[in-house]
């Protein structure tokens, strides 16, 4: 790819950058450090990009190896942070009332970290399973699985209520459908 | 919501009988329609902030750095 594209393309995806990031660094100025980093690394090897294949997906591979080479240090050095992240759990199951977008986060904060990223690559960049197994390194069988357990985790931690079209209102009656769905719990 | 509504069908019954049951079993389809609303919503809030700077700097200075390489040798 010319360089003045390479540019342009590699410009036009650090937003889906820095949101890929959060799905591993919870600090949101790790997040850009982590994306600083992968902007170095893909314009020193912009030659082994292979134009005509996904370009964001070349770019979320590098963020990976960047993450997990900087972690494998960090956990060296210094407590784990996103260990500690993963146990400031707040967000306890069966509960009810209006879910809000920093309930869901919560939520998906506690999950296990690669079921978080495979939920991300497909659930939120909407990739397809292959292409979220190629940035992952794994089988397209794994991602499936940790799709799966991602998603029925998020229904454990928020409730199938919750997640519910409609059903987010606090103190009024439920209709009829959901009557009889809460009292099978 | 208010209209009154027949009973589930016995489709989504089995299913959620089912969730219960086995953890990998699949989710009612309105339940992950709106968990993948809500997960698309949260990135998409962040991949709609506003990129600093400095990422555009950062990329300025990779392109002029090469320039001078290129000018010295």
């Amino acid at each position: 790819m010319a360089a003045p594209d390479f540019e342009q393309a590699l410009v036009g995806a650090i937003s889906h950058l820095r949101a890929f990031a959060r799905s591993f660094a919870n600090d949101p100025a790790r997040a850009d450090d982590l994306v600083q980093e992968t902007l170095v690394k893909a314009w020193n090897s912009r030659d082994s990009f292979t134009p005509g294949t996904n370009f964001r997906a070349w770019l979320f591979t590098i963020l990976r190896n960047v993450y997990f080479s900087q972690h494998r240090k960090l956990r060296r050095e210094v407590d784990d942070p996103d260990d500690h992240y993963q146990n400031s759990l707040s967000v306890q199951p069966e509960q009810y009332g209006h879910l809000d977008l920093s309930d869901f986060r919560d939520a998906l904060a506690t999950l296990p970290s690669d079921q978080r990223e495979a939920l991300v690559l497909v659930g939120a960049e909407g990739f397809s399973y292959e292409e979220a197994a190629q940035i992952c390194g794994c089988a397209v069988g794994t991602i499936k699985s940790r799709v799966n357990r991602a998603r029925n985790r998020l229904v454990e931690l928020l409730g199938d209520e919750d997640l519910k079209p409609g059903s987010h209102h606090e103190g009024e009656t439920p209709p009829a459908g959901t009557l009889l769905k809460s009292t099978a719990r | 919501m208010t209209t009154p509504k027949s009973v589930q069908p016995a489709q989504s019954v089995t299913a959620e009988s089912a969730m219960s049951t086995e953890q990998t079993a699949s989710i009612d389809a309105g339940i992950q329609g709106a968990l993948g609303r809500k997960l698309r919503e949260s990135y998409e809030e962040v991949v709609r902030e506003t990129v600093p700077d400095k990422f555009l700097q950062l990329l300025d200075q990779l392109k002029k750095s090469e320039k001078d390489k290129a000018g010295e040798s």
